[in-house]
């Protein structure tokens, strides 16, 4: 049988996620003699028109991570997207933008500001510097992800996606037994299914940063007033995050019947925020919990902010002039 | 599947709906909507013929949904869906598209309200395209009534459902049954002695063999669900034993431990050992633990000692009974609005300003007085009484913003009863307006202002206060716009009805609903004003709301009937529109078992939720909790949502 031809690619990353491939250890030697690598910009050098030589489909499977953040990630995912059988998305920012997501509630021009500082010194689209023409991508004004430029076949969720998730995509690959189009490859049930603390269904007092109390280890998390996604969140980990006393972020995206995490996760959040008494008072009462939240778009929608129903702030003094 | 062949009928309601909404421009623009197989249009849809053209379209056109576009589904959803269930169509596949209450009733514009119209209509076959055929839930259910509180209400209640041949299991908290309805003299308008047309009732209930009487008795749980409710009760010791005791009253005599008699209102003292009045039911002396000096040999025993029967026993323990009940019936009742609560009227200061049912003990004949009216400070027949009307009630800012409804006749009927007992005696009665709404209430209130020479004062009091030996009572004639000032032997304060204090922990107790007053709340106030939002329990009497004997007995015999048809169904059927898990996604977290208002979610041995169809009554509340989409309800799926939300927010 001829070896498998997988390609890696990297858009708007951190280079986690290709570290995370070699989290399967020794397995990378089983991925390794059943496939060549063709394409791997963090490990290799590849040039554009190496992969425009590739024919059509010539690749069988590439893992693609990172957020579509500019003009030149959404012409690299459509190119790669001609060449290879089938596009995984892998790891947050492809499947849902991840936490660079949550740069959509600024304006580009905030962003540049804030990076770049005087506006004399933003990037231009088209210069010329010693007689050459330089043409750079354009930064988009909104960030988004795989799915919405190409079409994507299945996904492997994570930040970076744990080693269990990727060795079982590897096994699959390797076995030259890739499941249905449209598979995650994580639990379908959410992260509670996998942890181990119990849940006393407490009524939601107070909320709390994991800076500032020491959890309970055994309790569940959301039960102490740390906002832990893991019932809006796939299983798949094992619960590392809850299991090392932190609260589940949220990483893995929402189970298949969920649309949007955030609104998943503040709905339940609503529903168990409460004080155990009634009357007139409760509602001050509640609204006085909901106060002590510091960042509700970077709590619960620190990974899919891209892909909310909200989908970016909305400016209403500059929208003319983004 | 195939395609969908889904019906449209637009109804034109006569002119409700076709007066702003254009119902053939509605019909034309839906012919052409996709997955719509036929439309049609009628005058009143839900007539015999509108119905007929519905059953036959879907024979005819094979349709595999239908959307009618009319009214609101709580008026005719069960009509059409019946309909089609007749034609071979499952009833859930049925839905309304609300174009009158929604739409035609509440727009000018009929350009805009016709445009309105199409997306609502749009919407609900966006719906029953992913509505899925639904079987009601069957259930078996017990042939058991429980009747909680024994006042007029509750006793009529009781006897009515006996009377169908069902067993009642009737609980009163107090010692005997009766409620305020023993403590009234005469009764408005036509006085008939109270406690003569109460007792033969109060007798009938303690004698039928269907009912099964447990006074001095609480409901301390209620689980389950319609048709089957597991109840607790407990029965307090009454440490008498109602077998043994023949009512000689012997305990009675020599208990030294007085205390004030709820039954007479506080005007006398009733001792530890006591028998709430004299035809009470059971029939029989009830030691009161609370005040006895200690049901111990050692601390007193002097009822004990002279009990010839020996029916006394301080070793009586309380009894926990669990049973079995198709259906309950709460008649709580009420109680006085506190009179100490009005201290601008000398409300607990005064020893000459009493109370309505204060006054109606009075007025009895076996109350503390025999019949004659008489002060409670010194024993001396008033000469001059001033009754208030509406005290407590009418009054948002500082009392009871609702009105009490049977307080203008009662004081008609105390003030030309109070002229009746005492010669030469004047009544005063200030009033905001007279209400005597009811059959023959009018004239009474007529006769007693104009033959019994009743001073009937339009105003309000603004202060009472003692003076001397008098209460004095200053208040505005609104008519003429003078000052009163009226030095009187006796008030009476027309009290407002509070719901009685029992009733809050109660309703928690059976997961129904108070209203902001208080009061129990029924299902809908004009056509379900006997039931209560929780199927199987339903509500009457003066717990419900201010109201008087003859809607009282109304309102038991009207909860019994709801009873009755319960009780009589060989099965109980139960709305499928539940709410379903999905196994596969369902992770456990456990959100939703705390949501669920009606306990229908548990958690299973293997980690996921389940849902009880048969408690579910399809509110919704853990979907929206549920963090994992693995709760979801039945022919209103998330998915269906949000198909429903992006037409309806779409521009075509």
């Amino acid at each position: 049988m001829a070896k498998a031809k997988i390609g890696i690619y990297w858009a708007a990353a951190c280079g986690g996620c290709d570290c995370a491939l070699l989290e399967v250890n020794e397995q990378i030697l089983d991925v390794v003699a059943a496939a060549d690598i063709l394409l791997w910009p963090c490990a290799a050098d590849p040039k554009y028109s190496d992969l425009r030589d590739y024919k059509n489909g010539e690749i069988d499977i590439v893992l693609f991570n990172g957020a579509i953040r500019t003009q030149e990630n959404v012409e690299l995912a459509q190119l790669i997207r001609t060449k290879t059988k089938y596009l995984v998305a892998f790891g947050s920012c492809a499947q849902s933008g991840g936490v660079i997501g949550l740069a959509n509630q600024s304006s580009r021009n905030e962003i540049f500001s804030t990076v770049f500082g005087d506006q004399a010194n933003w990037p231009q689209l088209d210069t010329n510097k010693n007689g050459h023409d330089l043409h750079l991508p354009e930064f988009l004004p909104r960030l988004t992800h795989l799915a919405d430029v190409v079409e994507v076949d299945y996904v492997v969720p994570g930040c970076p996606p744990p080693k269990q998730v990727v060795s079982a995509l590897f096994s699959a690959l390797v076995a030259g037994e890739l499941p249905a189009t449209g598979t995650v490859f994580a639990s379908s049930k959410n992260l509670c299914e996998e942890c181990s603390r119990e849940r006393e269904q407490l009524k939601i007092t107070q909320i709390l940063r994991p800076h500032e109390n020491d959890p309970d280890t055994e309790k569940c998390l959301l039960d102490q007033g740390f906002m832990c996604m893991g019932p809006a969140t796939r299983g798949g980990c094992l619960a590392v995050c809850p299991a090392a006393n932190m609260p589940c972020t949220g990483c893995a995206g929402p189970t298949a019947a969920i649309r949007d995490q955030g609104a998943a996760m503040l709905n339940t959040v609503a529903s168990l925020i409460g004080t155990g008494e009634e009357g007139e008072d409760q509602l001050a009462a509640e609204d006085a919990i909901l106060a002590q939240f510091d960042d509700i778009v970077g709590t619960f929608y620190r990974f899919g902010a891209a892909t909310s129903i909200f989908k970016e702030r909305y400016h209403e003094r500059n929208a003319t002039a983004r | 599947m195939s395609s969908p062949r889904i019906g449209v009928f637009v109804c034109h309601c006569g002119l409700n709906i076709e007066r702003t909404v254009d119902t053939l421009s509605v019909s034309e623009t839906l012919r052409q909507y996709s997955g719509v197989a036929f439309v049609s249009d009628y005058d009143y849809m839900c007539s015999d013929p509108g119905q007929q053209l519905v059953s036959d379209a879907i024979r005819e056109h094979r349709l595999t949904g239908v959307v009618i576009a009319a009214c609101s589904p709580a008026m005719h959803e069960p009509t059409f869906r019946r309909a089609a269930d007749d034609a071979g169509l499952n009833p859930y596949l049925v839905e309304m598209a609300n174009i009158r209450e929604h739409c035609s009733w509440v727009h000018l514009d009929r350009s805009e309200a016709t445009a309105k119209a199409v997306k609502i209509i749009k919407t609900m076959v966006e719906k029953v395209r992913g509505n899925h055929p639904l079987d009601p839930v069957r259930i078996d259910h017990v042939d058991k009534c429980l009747v909680i509180g024994a006042g007029i209400t509750g006793i009529q209640a009781a006897l009515d459902v006996a009377d169908a041949g069902f067993e009642v299991l009737l609980v009163e908290k107090e010692a005997s049954i009766g409620g305020h309805m023993a403590q009234l003299s005469e009764t408005f308008p036509t006085l008939d002695c109270s406690q003569c047309i109460l007792t033969p009732k109060m007798v009938e209930a303690s004698r039928h063999p269907n009912i099964e009487l447990m006074t001095y008795s609480e409901v301390l749980n209620v689980s389950g669900y319609v048709g089957n409710y597991t109840v607790k009760i407990r029965k307090n010791p009454t440490y008498v034993d109602p077998d043994k005791c023949n009512l000689c009253g012997d305990c009675e005599k020599v208990c030294p431990q007085s205390v004030p008699s709820e039954f007479e209102r506080g005007l006398v003292d009733r001792k530890a050992i006591y028998i709430p009045f004299q035809q009470a039911v059971p029939s029989t002396y009830t030691l009161d633990e609370r005040s006895c000096l200690g049901l111990h040999p050692l601390r007193c025993s002097e009822c004990a000692k002279v009990c010839e029967p020996g029916a006394i026993n301080f070793d009586m323990q309380p009894t926990i009974l669990e049973e079995e009940v198709a259906a309950i019936i709460v008649a709580t009742g009420y109680d006085m609005y506190p009179i100490v609560n009005l201290g601008e009227y000398g409300g607990g200061d005064v020893a000459n300003v009493i109370d309505g049912l204060q006054f109606e003990r009075m007025l009895s004949a076996s109350g503390p007085t025999g019949g004659q009216v008489r002060r409670p400070s010194d024993g001396r027949v008033p000469k001059r009484v001033v009754f208030v009307q509406c005290a407590g009630s009418r009054d948002p800012e500082n009392h009871n913003a609702y009105c009490s409804k049977i307080c203008c006749m009662y004081t008609a009927k105390h003030a030309l009863l109070y002229r009746h007992a005492v010669a030469d005696s004047e009544a005063v009665v200030f009033y905001i307006d007279v209400r005597a709404g009811g059959k023959g209430y009018e004239e009474f209130v007529q006769n007693a202002t104009e033959h019994e020479k009743i001073r009937y004062l339009r105003g309000k009091v603004a202060k009472i206060y003692q003076q001397d030996d008098k209460v004095m009572v200053w208040g505005v004639d609104t008519l003429s716009g003078k000052k009163v000032e009226i030095e009187a032997d006796l008030v009476v304060l027309a009290m407002s009805m509070d719901p009685h204090p029992s009733t809050r922990a109660l309703t928690k107790t059976l997961k129904i609903s108070c209203g902001g007053e208080g009061f129990l709340k029924e299902a809908h106030p004009k056509l379900r004003p006997v039931e209560s939002l929780t199927a199987g329990i339903y509500v009457a009497g003066a717990g419900q709301g201010p109201k008087d004997i003859p809607e009282s007995v109304a309102q038991g015999s009207g909860a019994a009937s709801k009873a009755i048809a319960l009780l009589t169904q060989d099965k109980l059927s139960h709305s499928p529109e539940t709410v379903s898990i999905d196994e596969e996604i369902c992770g456990g977290c456990g959100v939703c078992v705390g949501m669920c208002p009606y306990t229908a979610l548990s958690l299973t041995v293997s980690g996921v939720a389940e849902c009880n169809e048969v408690l579910c009554e399809g509110c919704g509340t853990c979907v929206s909790a549920c963090p994992t989409g693995a709760a979801q309800l039945k022919n209103l799926t998330d998915f269906q949502l949000r198909e429903m939300i992006e037409v309806a927010l779409s521009d075509g």
